[in-house]
C-alpha cells in the first residue's frame, strides 16, 4: 500500500519532469513550454502508472 | 481501456473521501476512477460537500464528514466552494455558509501543515530552496479571535480579569490615550499552545525533519514566551528521546531571524508558526516555491492519529467555465457505480491545446 502511494507520487513528478505537464506548471518554466490538458495530463500519469504498477 | 489487476491491494481500514466542487470535483473523479480504484480495494466512505448538497443538509454534510474523519483517521478532501455573495446569488444558497475546511478543523483540531512538492525542472522563485519548507500553522486564537475596537477619544483603556473562582480580579491600565485611536485584546490557552508543540513536533518526525518556533518574545515577554516555555516543555517531557534518535534538533528563533535564515536556508524542516505567522509565512512560502498547485496541506491532530489531506488551492472555476462551455452543465451525480473507466466527462479544455 505504501509503495503504491509513493509510486503514484513519484509518476507524478516523474511526468512533468519528463516535460508532460499542465499549463500553469509550464508557465513557470517559459513560454516555450509544451503543455497538456488537464485530461490528456491525467491520461499520461495513468499511462506511467499502469507501466510501474 | 478497461484495466483487469491480477490483484489489488487491499487497504486496511476506511478511508472518508470527501467529494467537493467545480473542476476539481471532475478531476478527483477521474483520479478515484482510473488512479486508485484499478488498484486498491479500498472501504471509501464518501461525503458529498458540493455546494448544493451542503445548501441541501443545511451543512450537516459537513459535520458528518468531520466526525467520520475522527472516527476512521483518515481523511481526503476535494477543493470545495466557500461562498461569498455572488456564489450565494449562484447557488441560491440558503445562507452564506462557512469555509469547510475550516469547519473541519474546528472539529478535528490540529495544525495545518504546508509543504510544498519540489520538482527539478519547475523553476522556484526562491532558486536556493531546494527542499520543502513545512509550515505549521498554529490555528487557534491570536488576532483571528480578537476583539479590537475605535478608541473615540481621550480616555484609559484598562485590562481586566475576573476569575471564574471568586478571587481577587487583574485590572491593567493599558494606555492613557491623549486622543482618538484603536485597540486590541487578544488570547491564548495553554493547552492549545501544547497541542500546536506536540503536533508540530509529530509531523517533524513523521518528515525526519528539524522543528523551529518563531515567535516574538523580546517583545511580547509574557505572551510569546508562554509559546517558547510550553514547547520546550513538551519538547523536553515527550520528544527528546525520539528526536536524540533520529539526529533531529528543535529550536526556538526570534520570528525575524527566523525569515531571514528561511530564505538563507535551503529548506527541509518544519517551521511552527503562530496563528498570523503563518497565515503570512505559508503565503510566501507557496509563492517562493513557485505554485500554489505544488502545495500540499494536511491537518494532524496532536497525538498524530488523525489526518486529514484537503486541497491547498480553489477549485479551478475558470477552467470549469470552459468545461461546462465544452459540454452541457454540471457533471450529474458522481457516484462510484457511475461511468466506466473512459468516461472522462467530456472533452475537457476545448481551447486548451499543447503548443
Amino acid at each position: 500500500m505504501t509503495r503504491f502511494g509513493e509510486t503514484l507520487e513519484r509518476v507524478c513528478i516523474e511526468s512533468v519532469e519528463a516535460g508532460r505537464m499542465t499549463k500553469d506548471l509550464a508557465m513557470l518554466i517559459g513560454p516555450e513550454q509544451p503543455w497538456l490538458t488537464t485530461q490528456d495530463f491525467l491520461e499520461a500519469i495513468d499511462a506511467r502508472l499502469a507501466g510501474a504498477m | 481501456m478497461t484495466r483487469e489487476m491480477a490483484g489489488k491491494i487491499t487497504v486496511q481500514g476506511p478511508v472518508v473521501d470527501l467529494d467537493g466542487d467545480e473542476m476539481t470535483r471532475i478531476i478527483w473523479r477521474f483520479i478515484k476512477d482510473r488512479l486508485i480504484l484499478p488498484y486498491l480495494d479500498i472501504d471509501l466512505r464518501e461525503f458529498d460537500l458540493s455546494m448544493e448538497n451542503r445548501d441541501a443538509t443545511g451543512d450537516q454534510v459537513t459535520i458528518d464528514a468531520a466526525n467520520a474523519i475522527k472516527e476512521c483517521g483518515v481523511g481526503v478532501k476535494c477543493a470545495t466552494i466557500t461562498p461569498d455573495e455572488a456564489r450565494v446569488k449562484e447557488f441560491n444558497l440558503k445562507k452564506m455558509w462557512k469555509s469547510p475546511n475550516g469547519t473541519i478543523r474546528n472539529i478535528l483540531g490540529g495544525v495545518i501543515f504546508r509543504e510544498p512538492i519540489i520538482i527539478s525542472n519547475i523553476p522556484r522563485l526562491v532558486p536556493g530552496w531546494t527542499k520543502p519548507i513545512v509550515v505549521g500553522r498554529h490555528a487557534f486564537g491570536d488576532q483571528y479571535r480578537a476583539t479590537d475596537v475605535r478608541i473615540p477619544g481621550k480616555g484609559k483603556l484598562m485590562l481586566s480579569f475576573t476569575p471564574a473562582d471568586g478571587s481577587a480580579p487583574m485590572e491593567l491600565e493599558v494606555y492613557d490615550f491623549p486622543s482618538p485611536g484603536v485597540a486590541m485584546a487578544m488570547y491564548n490557552l495553554d493547552d492549545s499552545i501544547r497541542d500546536f508543540a506536540r503536533a508540530s513536533f509529530r509531523y517533524g518526525l513523521a518528515r525526519n525533519y528539524p522543528v523551529y518556533l518563531s515567535t516574538k518574545n523580546t517583545i511580547l515577554k509574557v505572551y510569546d514566551g508562554r509559546f517558547k516555555d510550553l514547547f520546550q516543555e513538551v519538547f523536553d517531557a515527550e520528544f527528546t528521546a525520539d528526536f536524540a534518535a533520529r539526529g533531529l534538533t528543535y529550536e526556538h528563533r526570534l520570528i525575524d531571524d527566523m525569515v531571514a535564515s528561511a530564505l538563507k536556508w535551503e529548506g527541509g524542516y518544519v517551521w511552527a508558526c503562530k496563528n498570523y505567522d503563518g497565515d503570512v509565512q505559508s503565503d510566501i512560502v507557496a509563492q517562493g516555491f513557485g505554485s500554489l498547485g505544488l502545495m500540499t496541506s494536511v491537518l494532524m491532530t496532536p497525538d498524530g492519529k488523525t489526518v486529514e489531506a484537503e486541497a491547498a488551492h480553489g477549485t479551478v472555476t475558470r477552467h470549469y467555465r470552459q468545461h461546462q462551455q465544452g459540454k452541457p452543465p454540471r457533471p450529474t451525480r458522481l457516484l462510484r457505480s457511475s461511468p466506466g473507466p473512459a468516461a472522462w466527462p467530456t472533452a475537457a479544455g476545448s481551447t486548451a491545446r499543447p503548443t
